[in-house]
């Protein structure tokens, strides 16, 4: 057959394949490209895949505020008396299911010792926005009536300033959403930063300690600490049974 | 070409496969051709840096962290306005991506900001007279250093480098493999072919099926809506990453106008010589 002949079979221009075969083509080239990077891709987009989220990353630096200071003897219905074992005094007590349990970040209360000047917000979580703002509960310790250790960071220059008055028998009051809380303080010491036996955070009894950078009023970062510890005076107690 | 004609069919699949593979050519020409000109460009990431505000918004980020350190450390909340600047970090900045690049650090060089802490240091205590310790004051410039150079540096870059570098070497040298088979596969399609009309209709194929690759992957970047929705703890840096897949997208988009021009072009001039082919053989 000549070339003359064989080209006369072809008589309209174009026709279906011109579609088709890019199609089939741009299949053809993801399958291939799939199965010659599929070891390596997989991996790869599972890795990228956990850096993405549903949605887009909140960059605010405020935060969430759920402090509503309790007035004594006016929360009735989340409150009831109780007598203590020991005490004479009624006890009040909280539903576990009342108290709105904060989140990393939040606001939940303020802290107040009127001996030293100390008055500021209390959030849960020592990081910058809360030490920035006020004083932050290290996030492995308790919360004021769960009958933990509350360890509290602030820093020396700002908020946490005034502990360098601190005295045993002055009284620091803790007020949050679900109740007011009183400790007093027993002692003040000086530890070295690192020295994680100036406190017990697996102590079965509610006890306040306050830290911050010393000396105060210096510049530069220091490597010592100043903790004032305090004990639970009174205030409402969680009643973890509700659950 | 050979004296003895192929039969049709086979001549079609033949040229067919070929035409499949000059098509793969293309579309990894378009991906490694945007990787370099983006990813592996220098320029490119300046240029995204400036048109994110990354220098503006960096700055701002050093200067809150460092601000924090104020709070702790008893010197004035803004000891650190007075040096911390656009200045300082563009140029550590453009020093740290000209060494990443040249694969000479992973790490952003301090010492400027170290120098400039110092003195401004030293001032500050003289004019505020108080008490210092100079271990202390050692130990607040090494922290500051560290936020400094922390928040400038790129998160996990150090050890990205490795990899970075060796594609940075390899890439061209793929480009130019694909280019010379792509050459070769163009000849043997274009030679092959007495009526130039069948040549440009595989050419056409091989166009039409890198367009609709590169279409596939810029329209899922511009649908997925890019970067938007990634995790990282820096605003400056998720707003750069976002400006720099904006332009990796672009760029996708670019090649898949491109390679629709062509195809258009190519439908075009097929239409021509078949025309002529046919006015030829006499049809």
């Amino acid at each position: 057959m000549s070339e003359h002949r064989r080209h006369r079979h072809n008589k309209k221009a174009g026709g279906k394949s011109f579609v088709i075969l890019p199609i089939i083509f741009f299949i053809g080239i993801f399958t291939v490209l799939y199965v010659a990077l599929a070891p390596t891709f997989d991996p790869l987009a599972s890795a990228v895949g956990t850096l993405f989220s549903d949605a887009e990353k909140d960059y605010s630096t405020s935060y969430k505020n759920i402090f509503v200071p309790v007035i004594e003897e006016t929360t009735v219905s989340a409150e009831t008396d109780k007598k203590g074992e020991s005490s004479e005094t009624p006890q009040k007590t909280v539903d576990v299911e009342e108290v709105e349990f904060p989140n990393y970040g939040n606001q939940f209360g303020d802290i107040r010792i009127p001996g030293c000047g100390v008055d500021c917000p209390l959030f849960l979580g020592d990081g910058d926005i809360a030490l920035r703002n006020g004083a932050g509960i290290y996030y492995g310790s308790g919360i004021p009536g769960y009958g933990k250790t509350i360890l509290v960071a602030g820093h020396n220059n700002t908020f946490f300033n005034g502990l360098k008055n601190a005295e045993p028998g002055q009284e620091i009051y803790v007020r949050t959403s679900y109740g007011n809380f009183v400790y007093t303080v027993r002692e003040t010491a000086v530890v070295e930063a690192l020295d994680v036996t100036a406190y017990d955070l697996a102590a079965d009894e509610e006890s306040l300690i306050l830290y911050t950078c010393y000396p105060f009023d210096e510049i530069g970062l220091t490597t010592k600490r100043f903790f004032v510890y305090a004990d639970f005076t009174s205030g409402v107690v969680i009643d973890k049974d509700a659950e | 070409m050979s004296k003895k004609p192929m039969s049709s069919r086979v001549r079609d699949i033949v040229f067919g496969i070929l035409s499949f593979f000059l098509s793969l050519l293309f579309t990894l020409f378009s991906f490694i051709l945007v990787i370099e000109s983006t990813l592996m460009n220098k320029n490119a990431w300046i240029d995204n840096m400036n048109r994110s505000n990354y220098f503006i918004d960096k700055t701002d980020e050093v200067r809150d962290k460092l601000k924090d350190l104020t709070y702790a450390s008893g010197i004035k909340e803004d000891f650190f306005d007075g040096f911390v600047d656009e200045i300082l970090v563009t140029e550590d900045t453009y020093n740290y991506i000209e060494g990443y690049f040249e694969g000479t650090t992973t790490v952003i060089d301090g010492t400027a900001f170290r120098q400039k802490m110092s003195v401004a240091l030293d001032e500050y205590v003289k004019k505020t007279n108080q008490k210092v310790d100079s271990e202390q004051i050692s130990e607040l410039i090494k922290q500051a250093e560290h936020i400094y150079t922390a928040t400038v540096a790129f998160v996990g870059f150090g050890s990205l480098s490795v990899y970075f570098l060796a594609a940075k070497k390899v890439l061209p040298l793929v480009l130019t493999g694909i280019i010379i088979l792509s050459l070769g596969l163009i000849a043997v399609l274009f030679f092959c072919n007495k009526w130039k009309h069948r040549a440009i209709k595989y050419f056409y194929y091989a166009t039409g099926g890198a367009f609709l690759a590169n279409l596939a992957l810029s329209l899922f970047l511009s649908i997925s809506g890019g970067a938007k929705n990634i995790k990282l703890d820096s605003r400056s840096v998720y707003n750069f990453v976002v400006s720099f897949v904006n332009s990796v997208n672009l760029s996708f988009w670019i090649c898949t106008a491109l390679f629709l021009l062509f195809s258009v072009a190519l439908y075009f001039v097929y239409l021509r010589l078949f025309k002529n082919a046919s006015k030829r053989s006499g049809i």
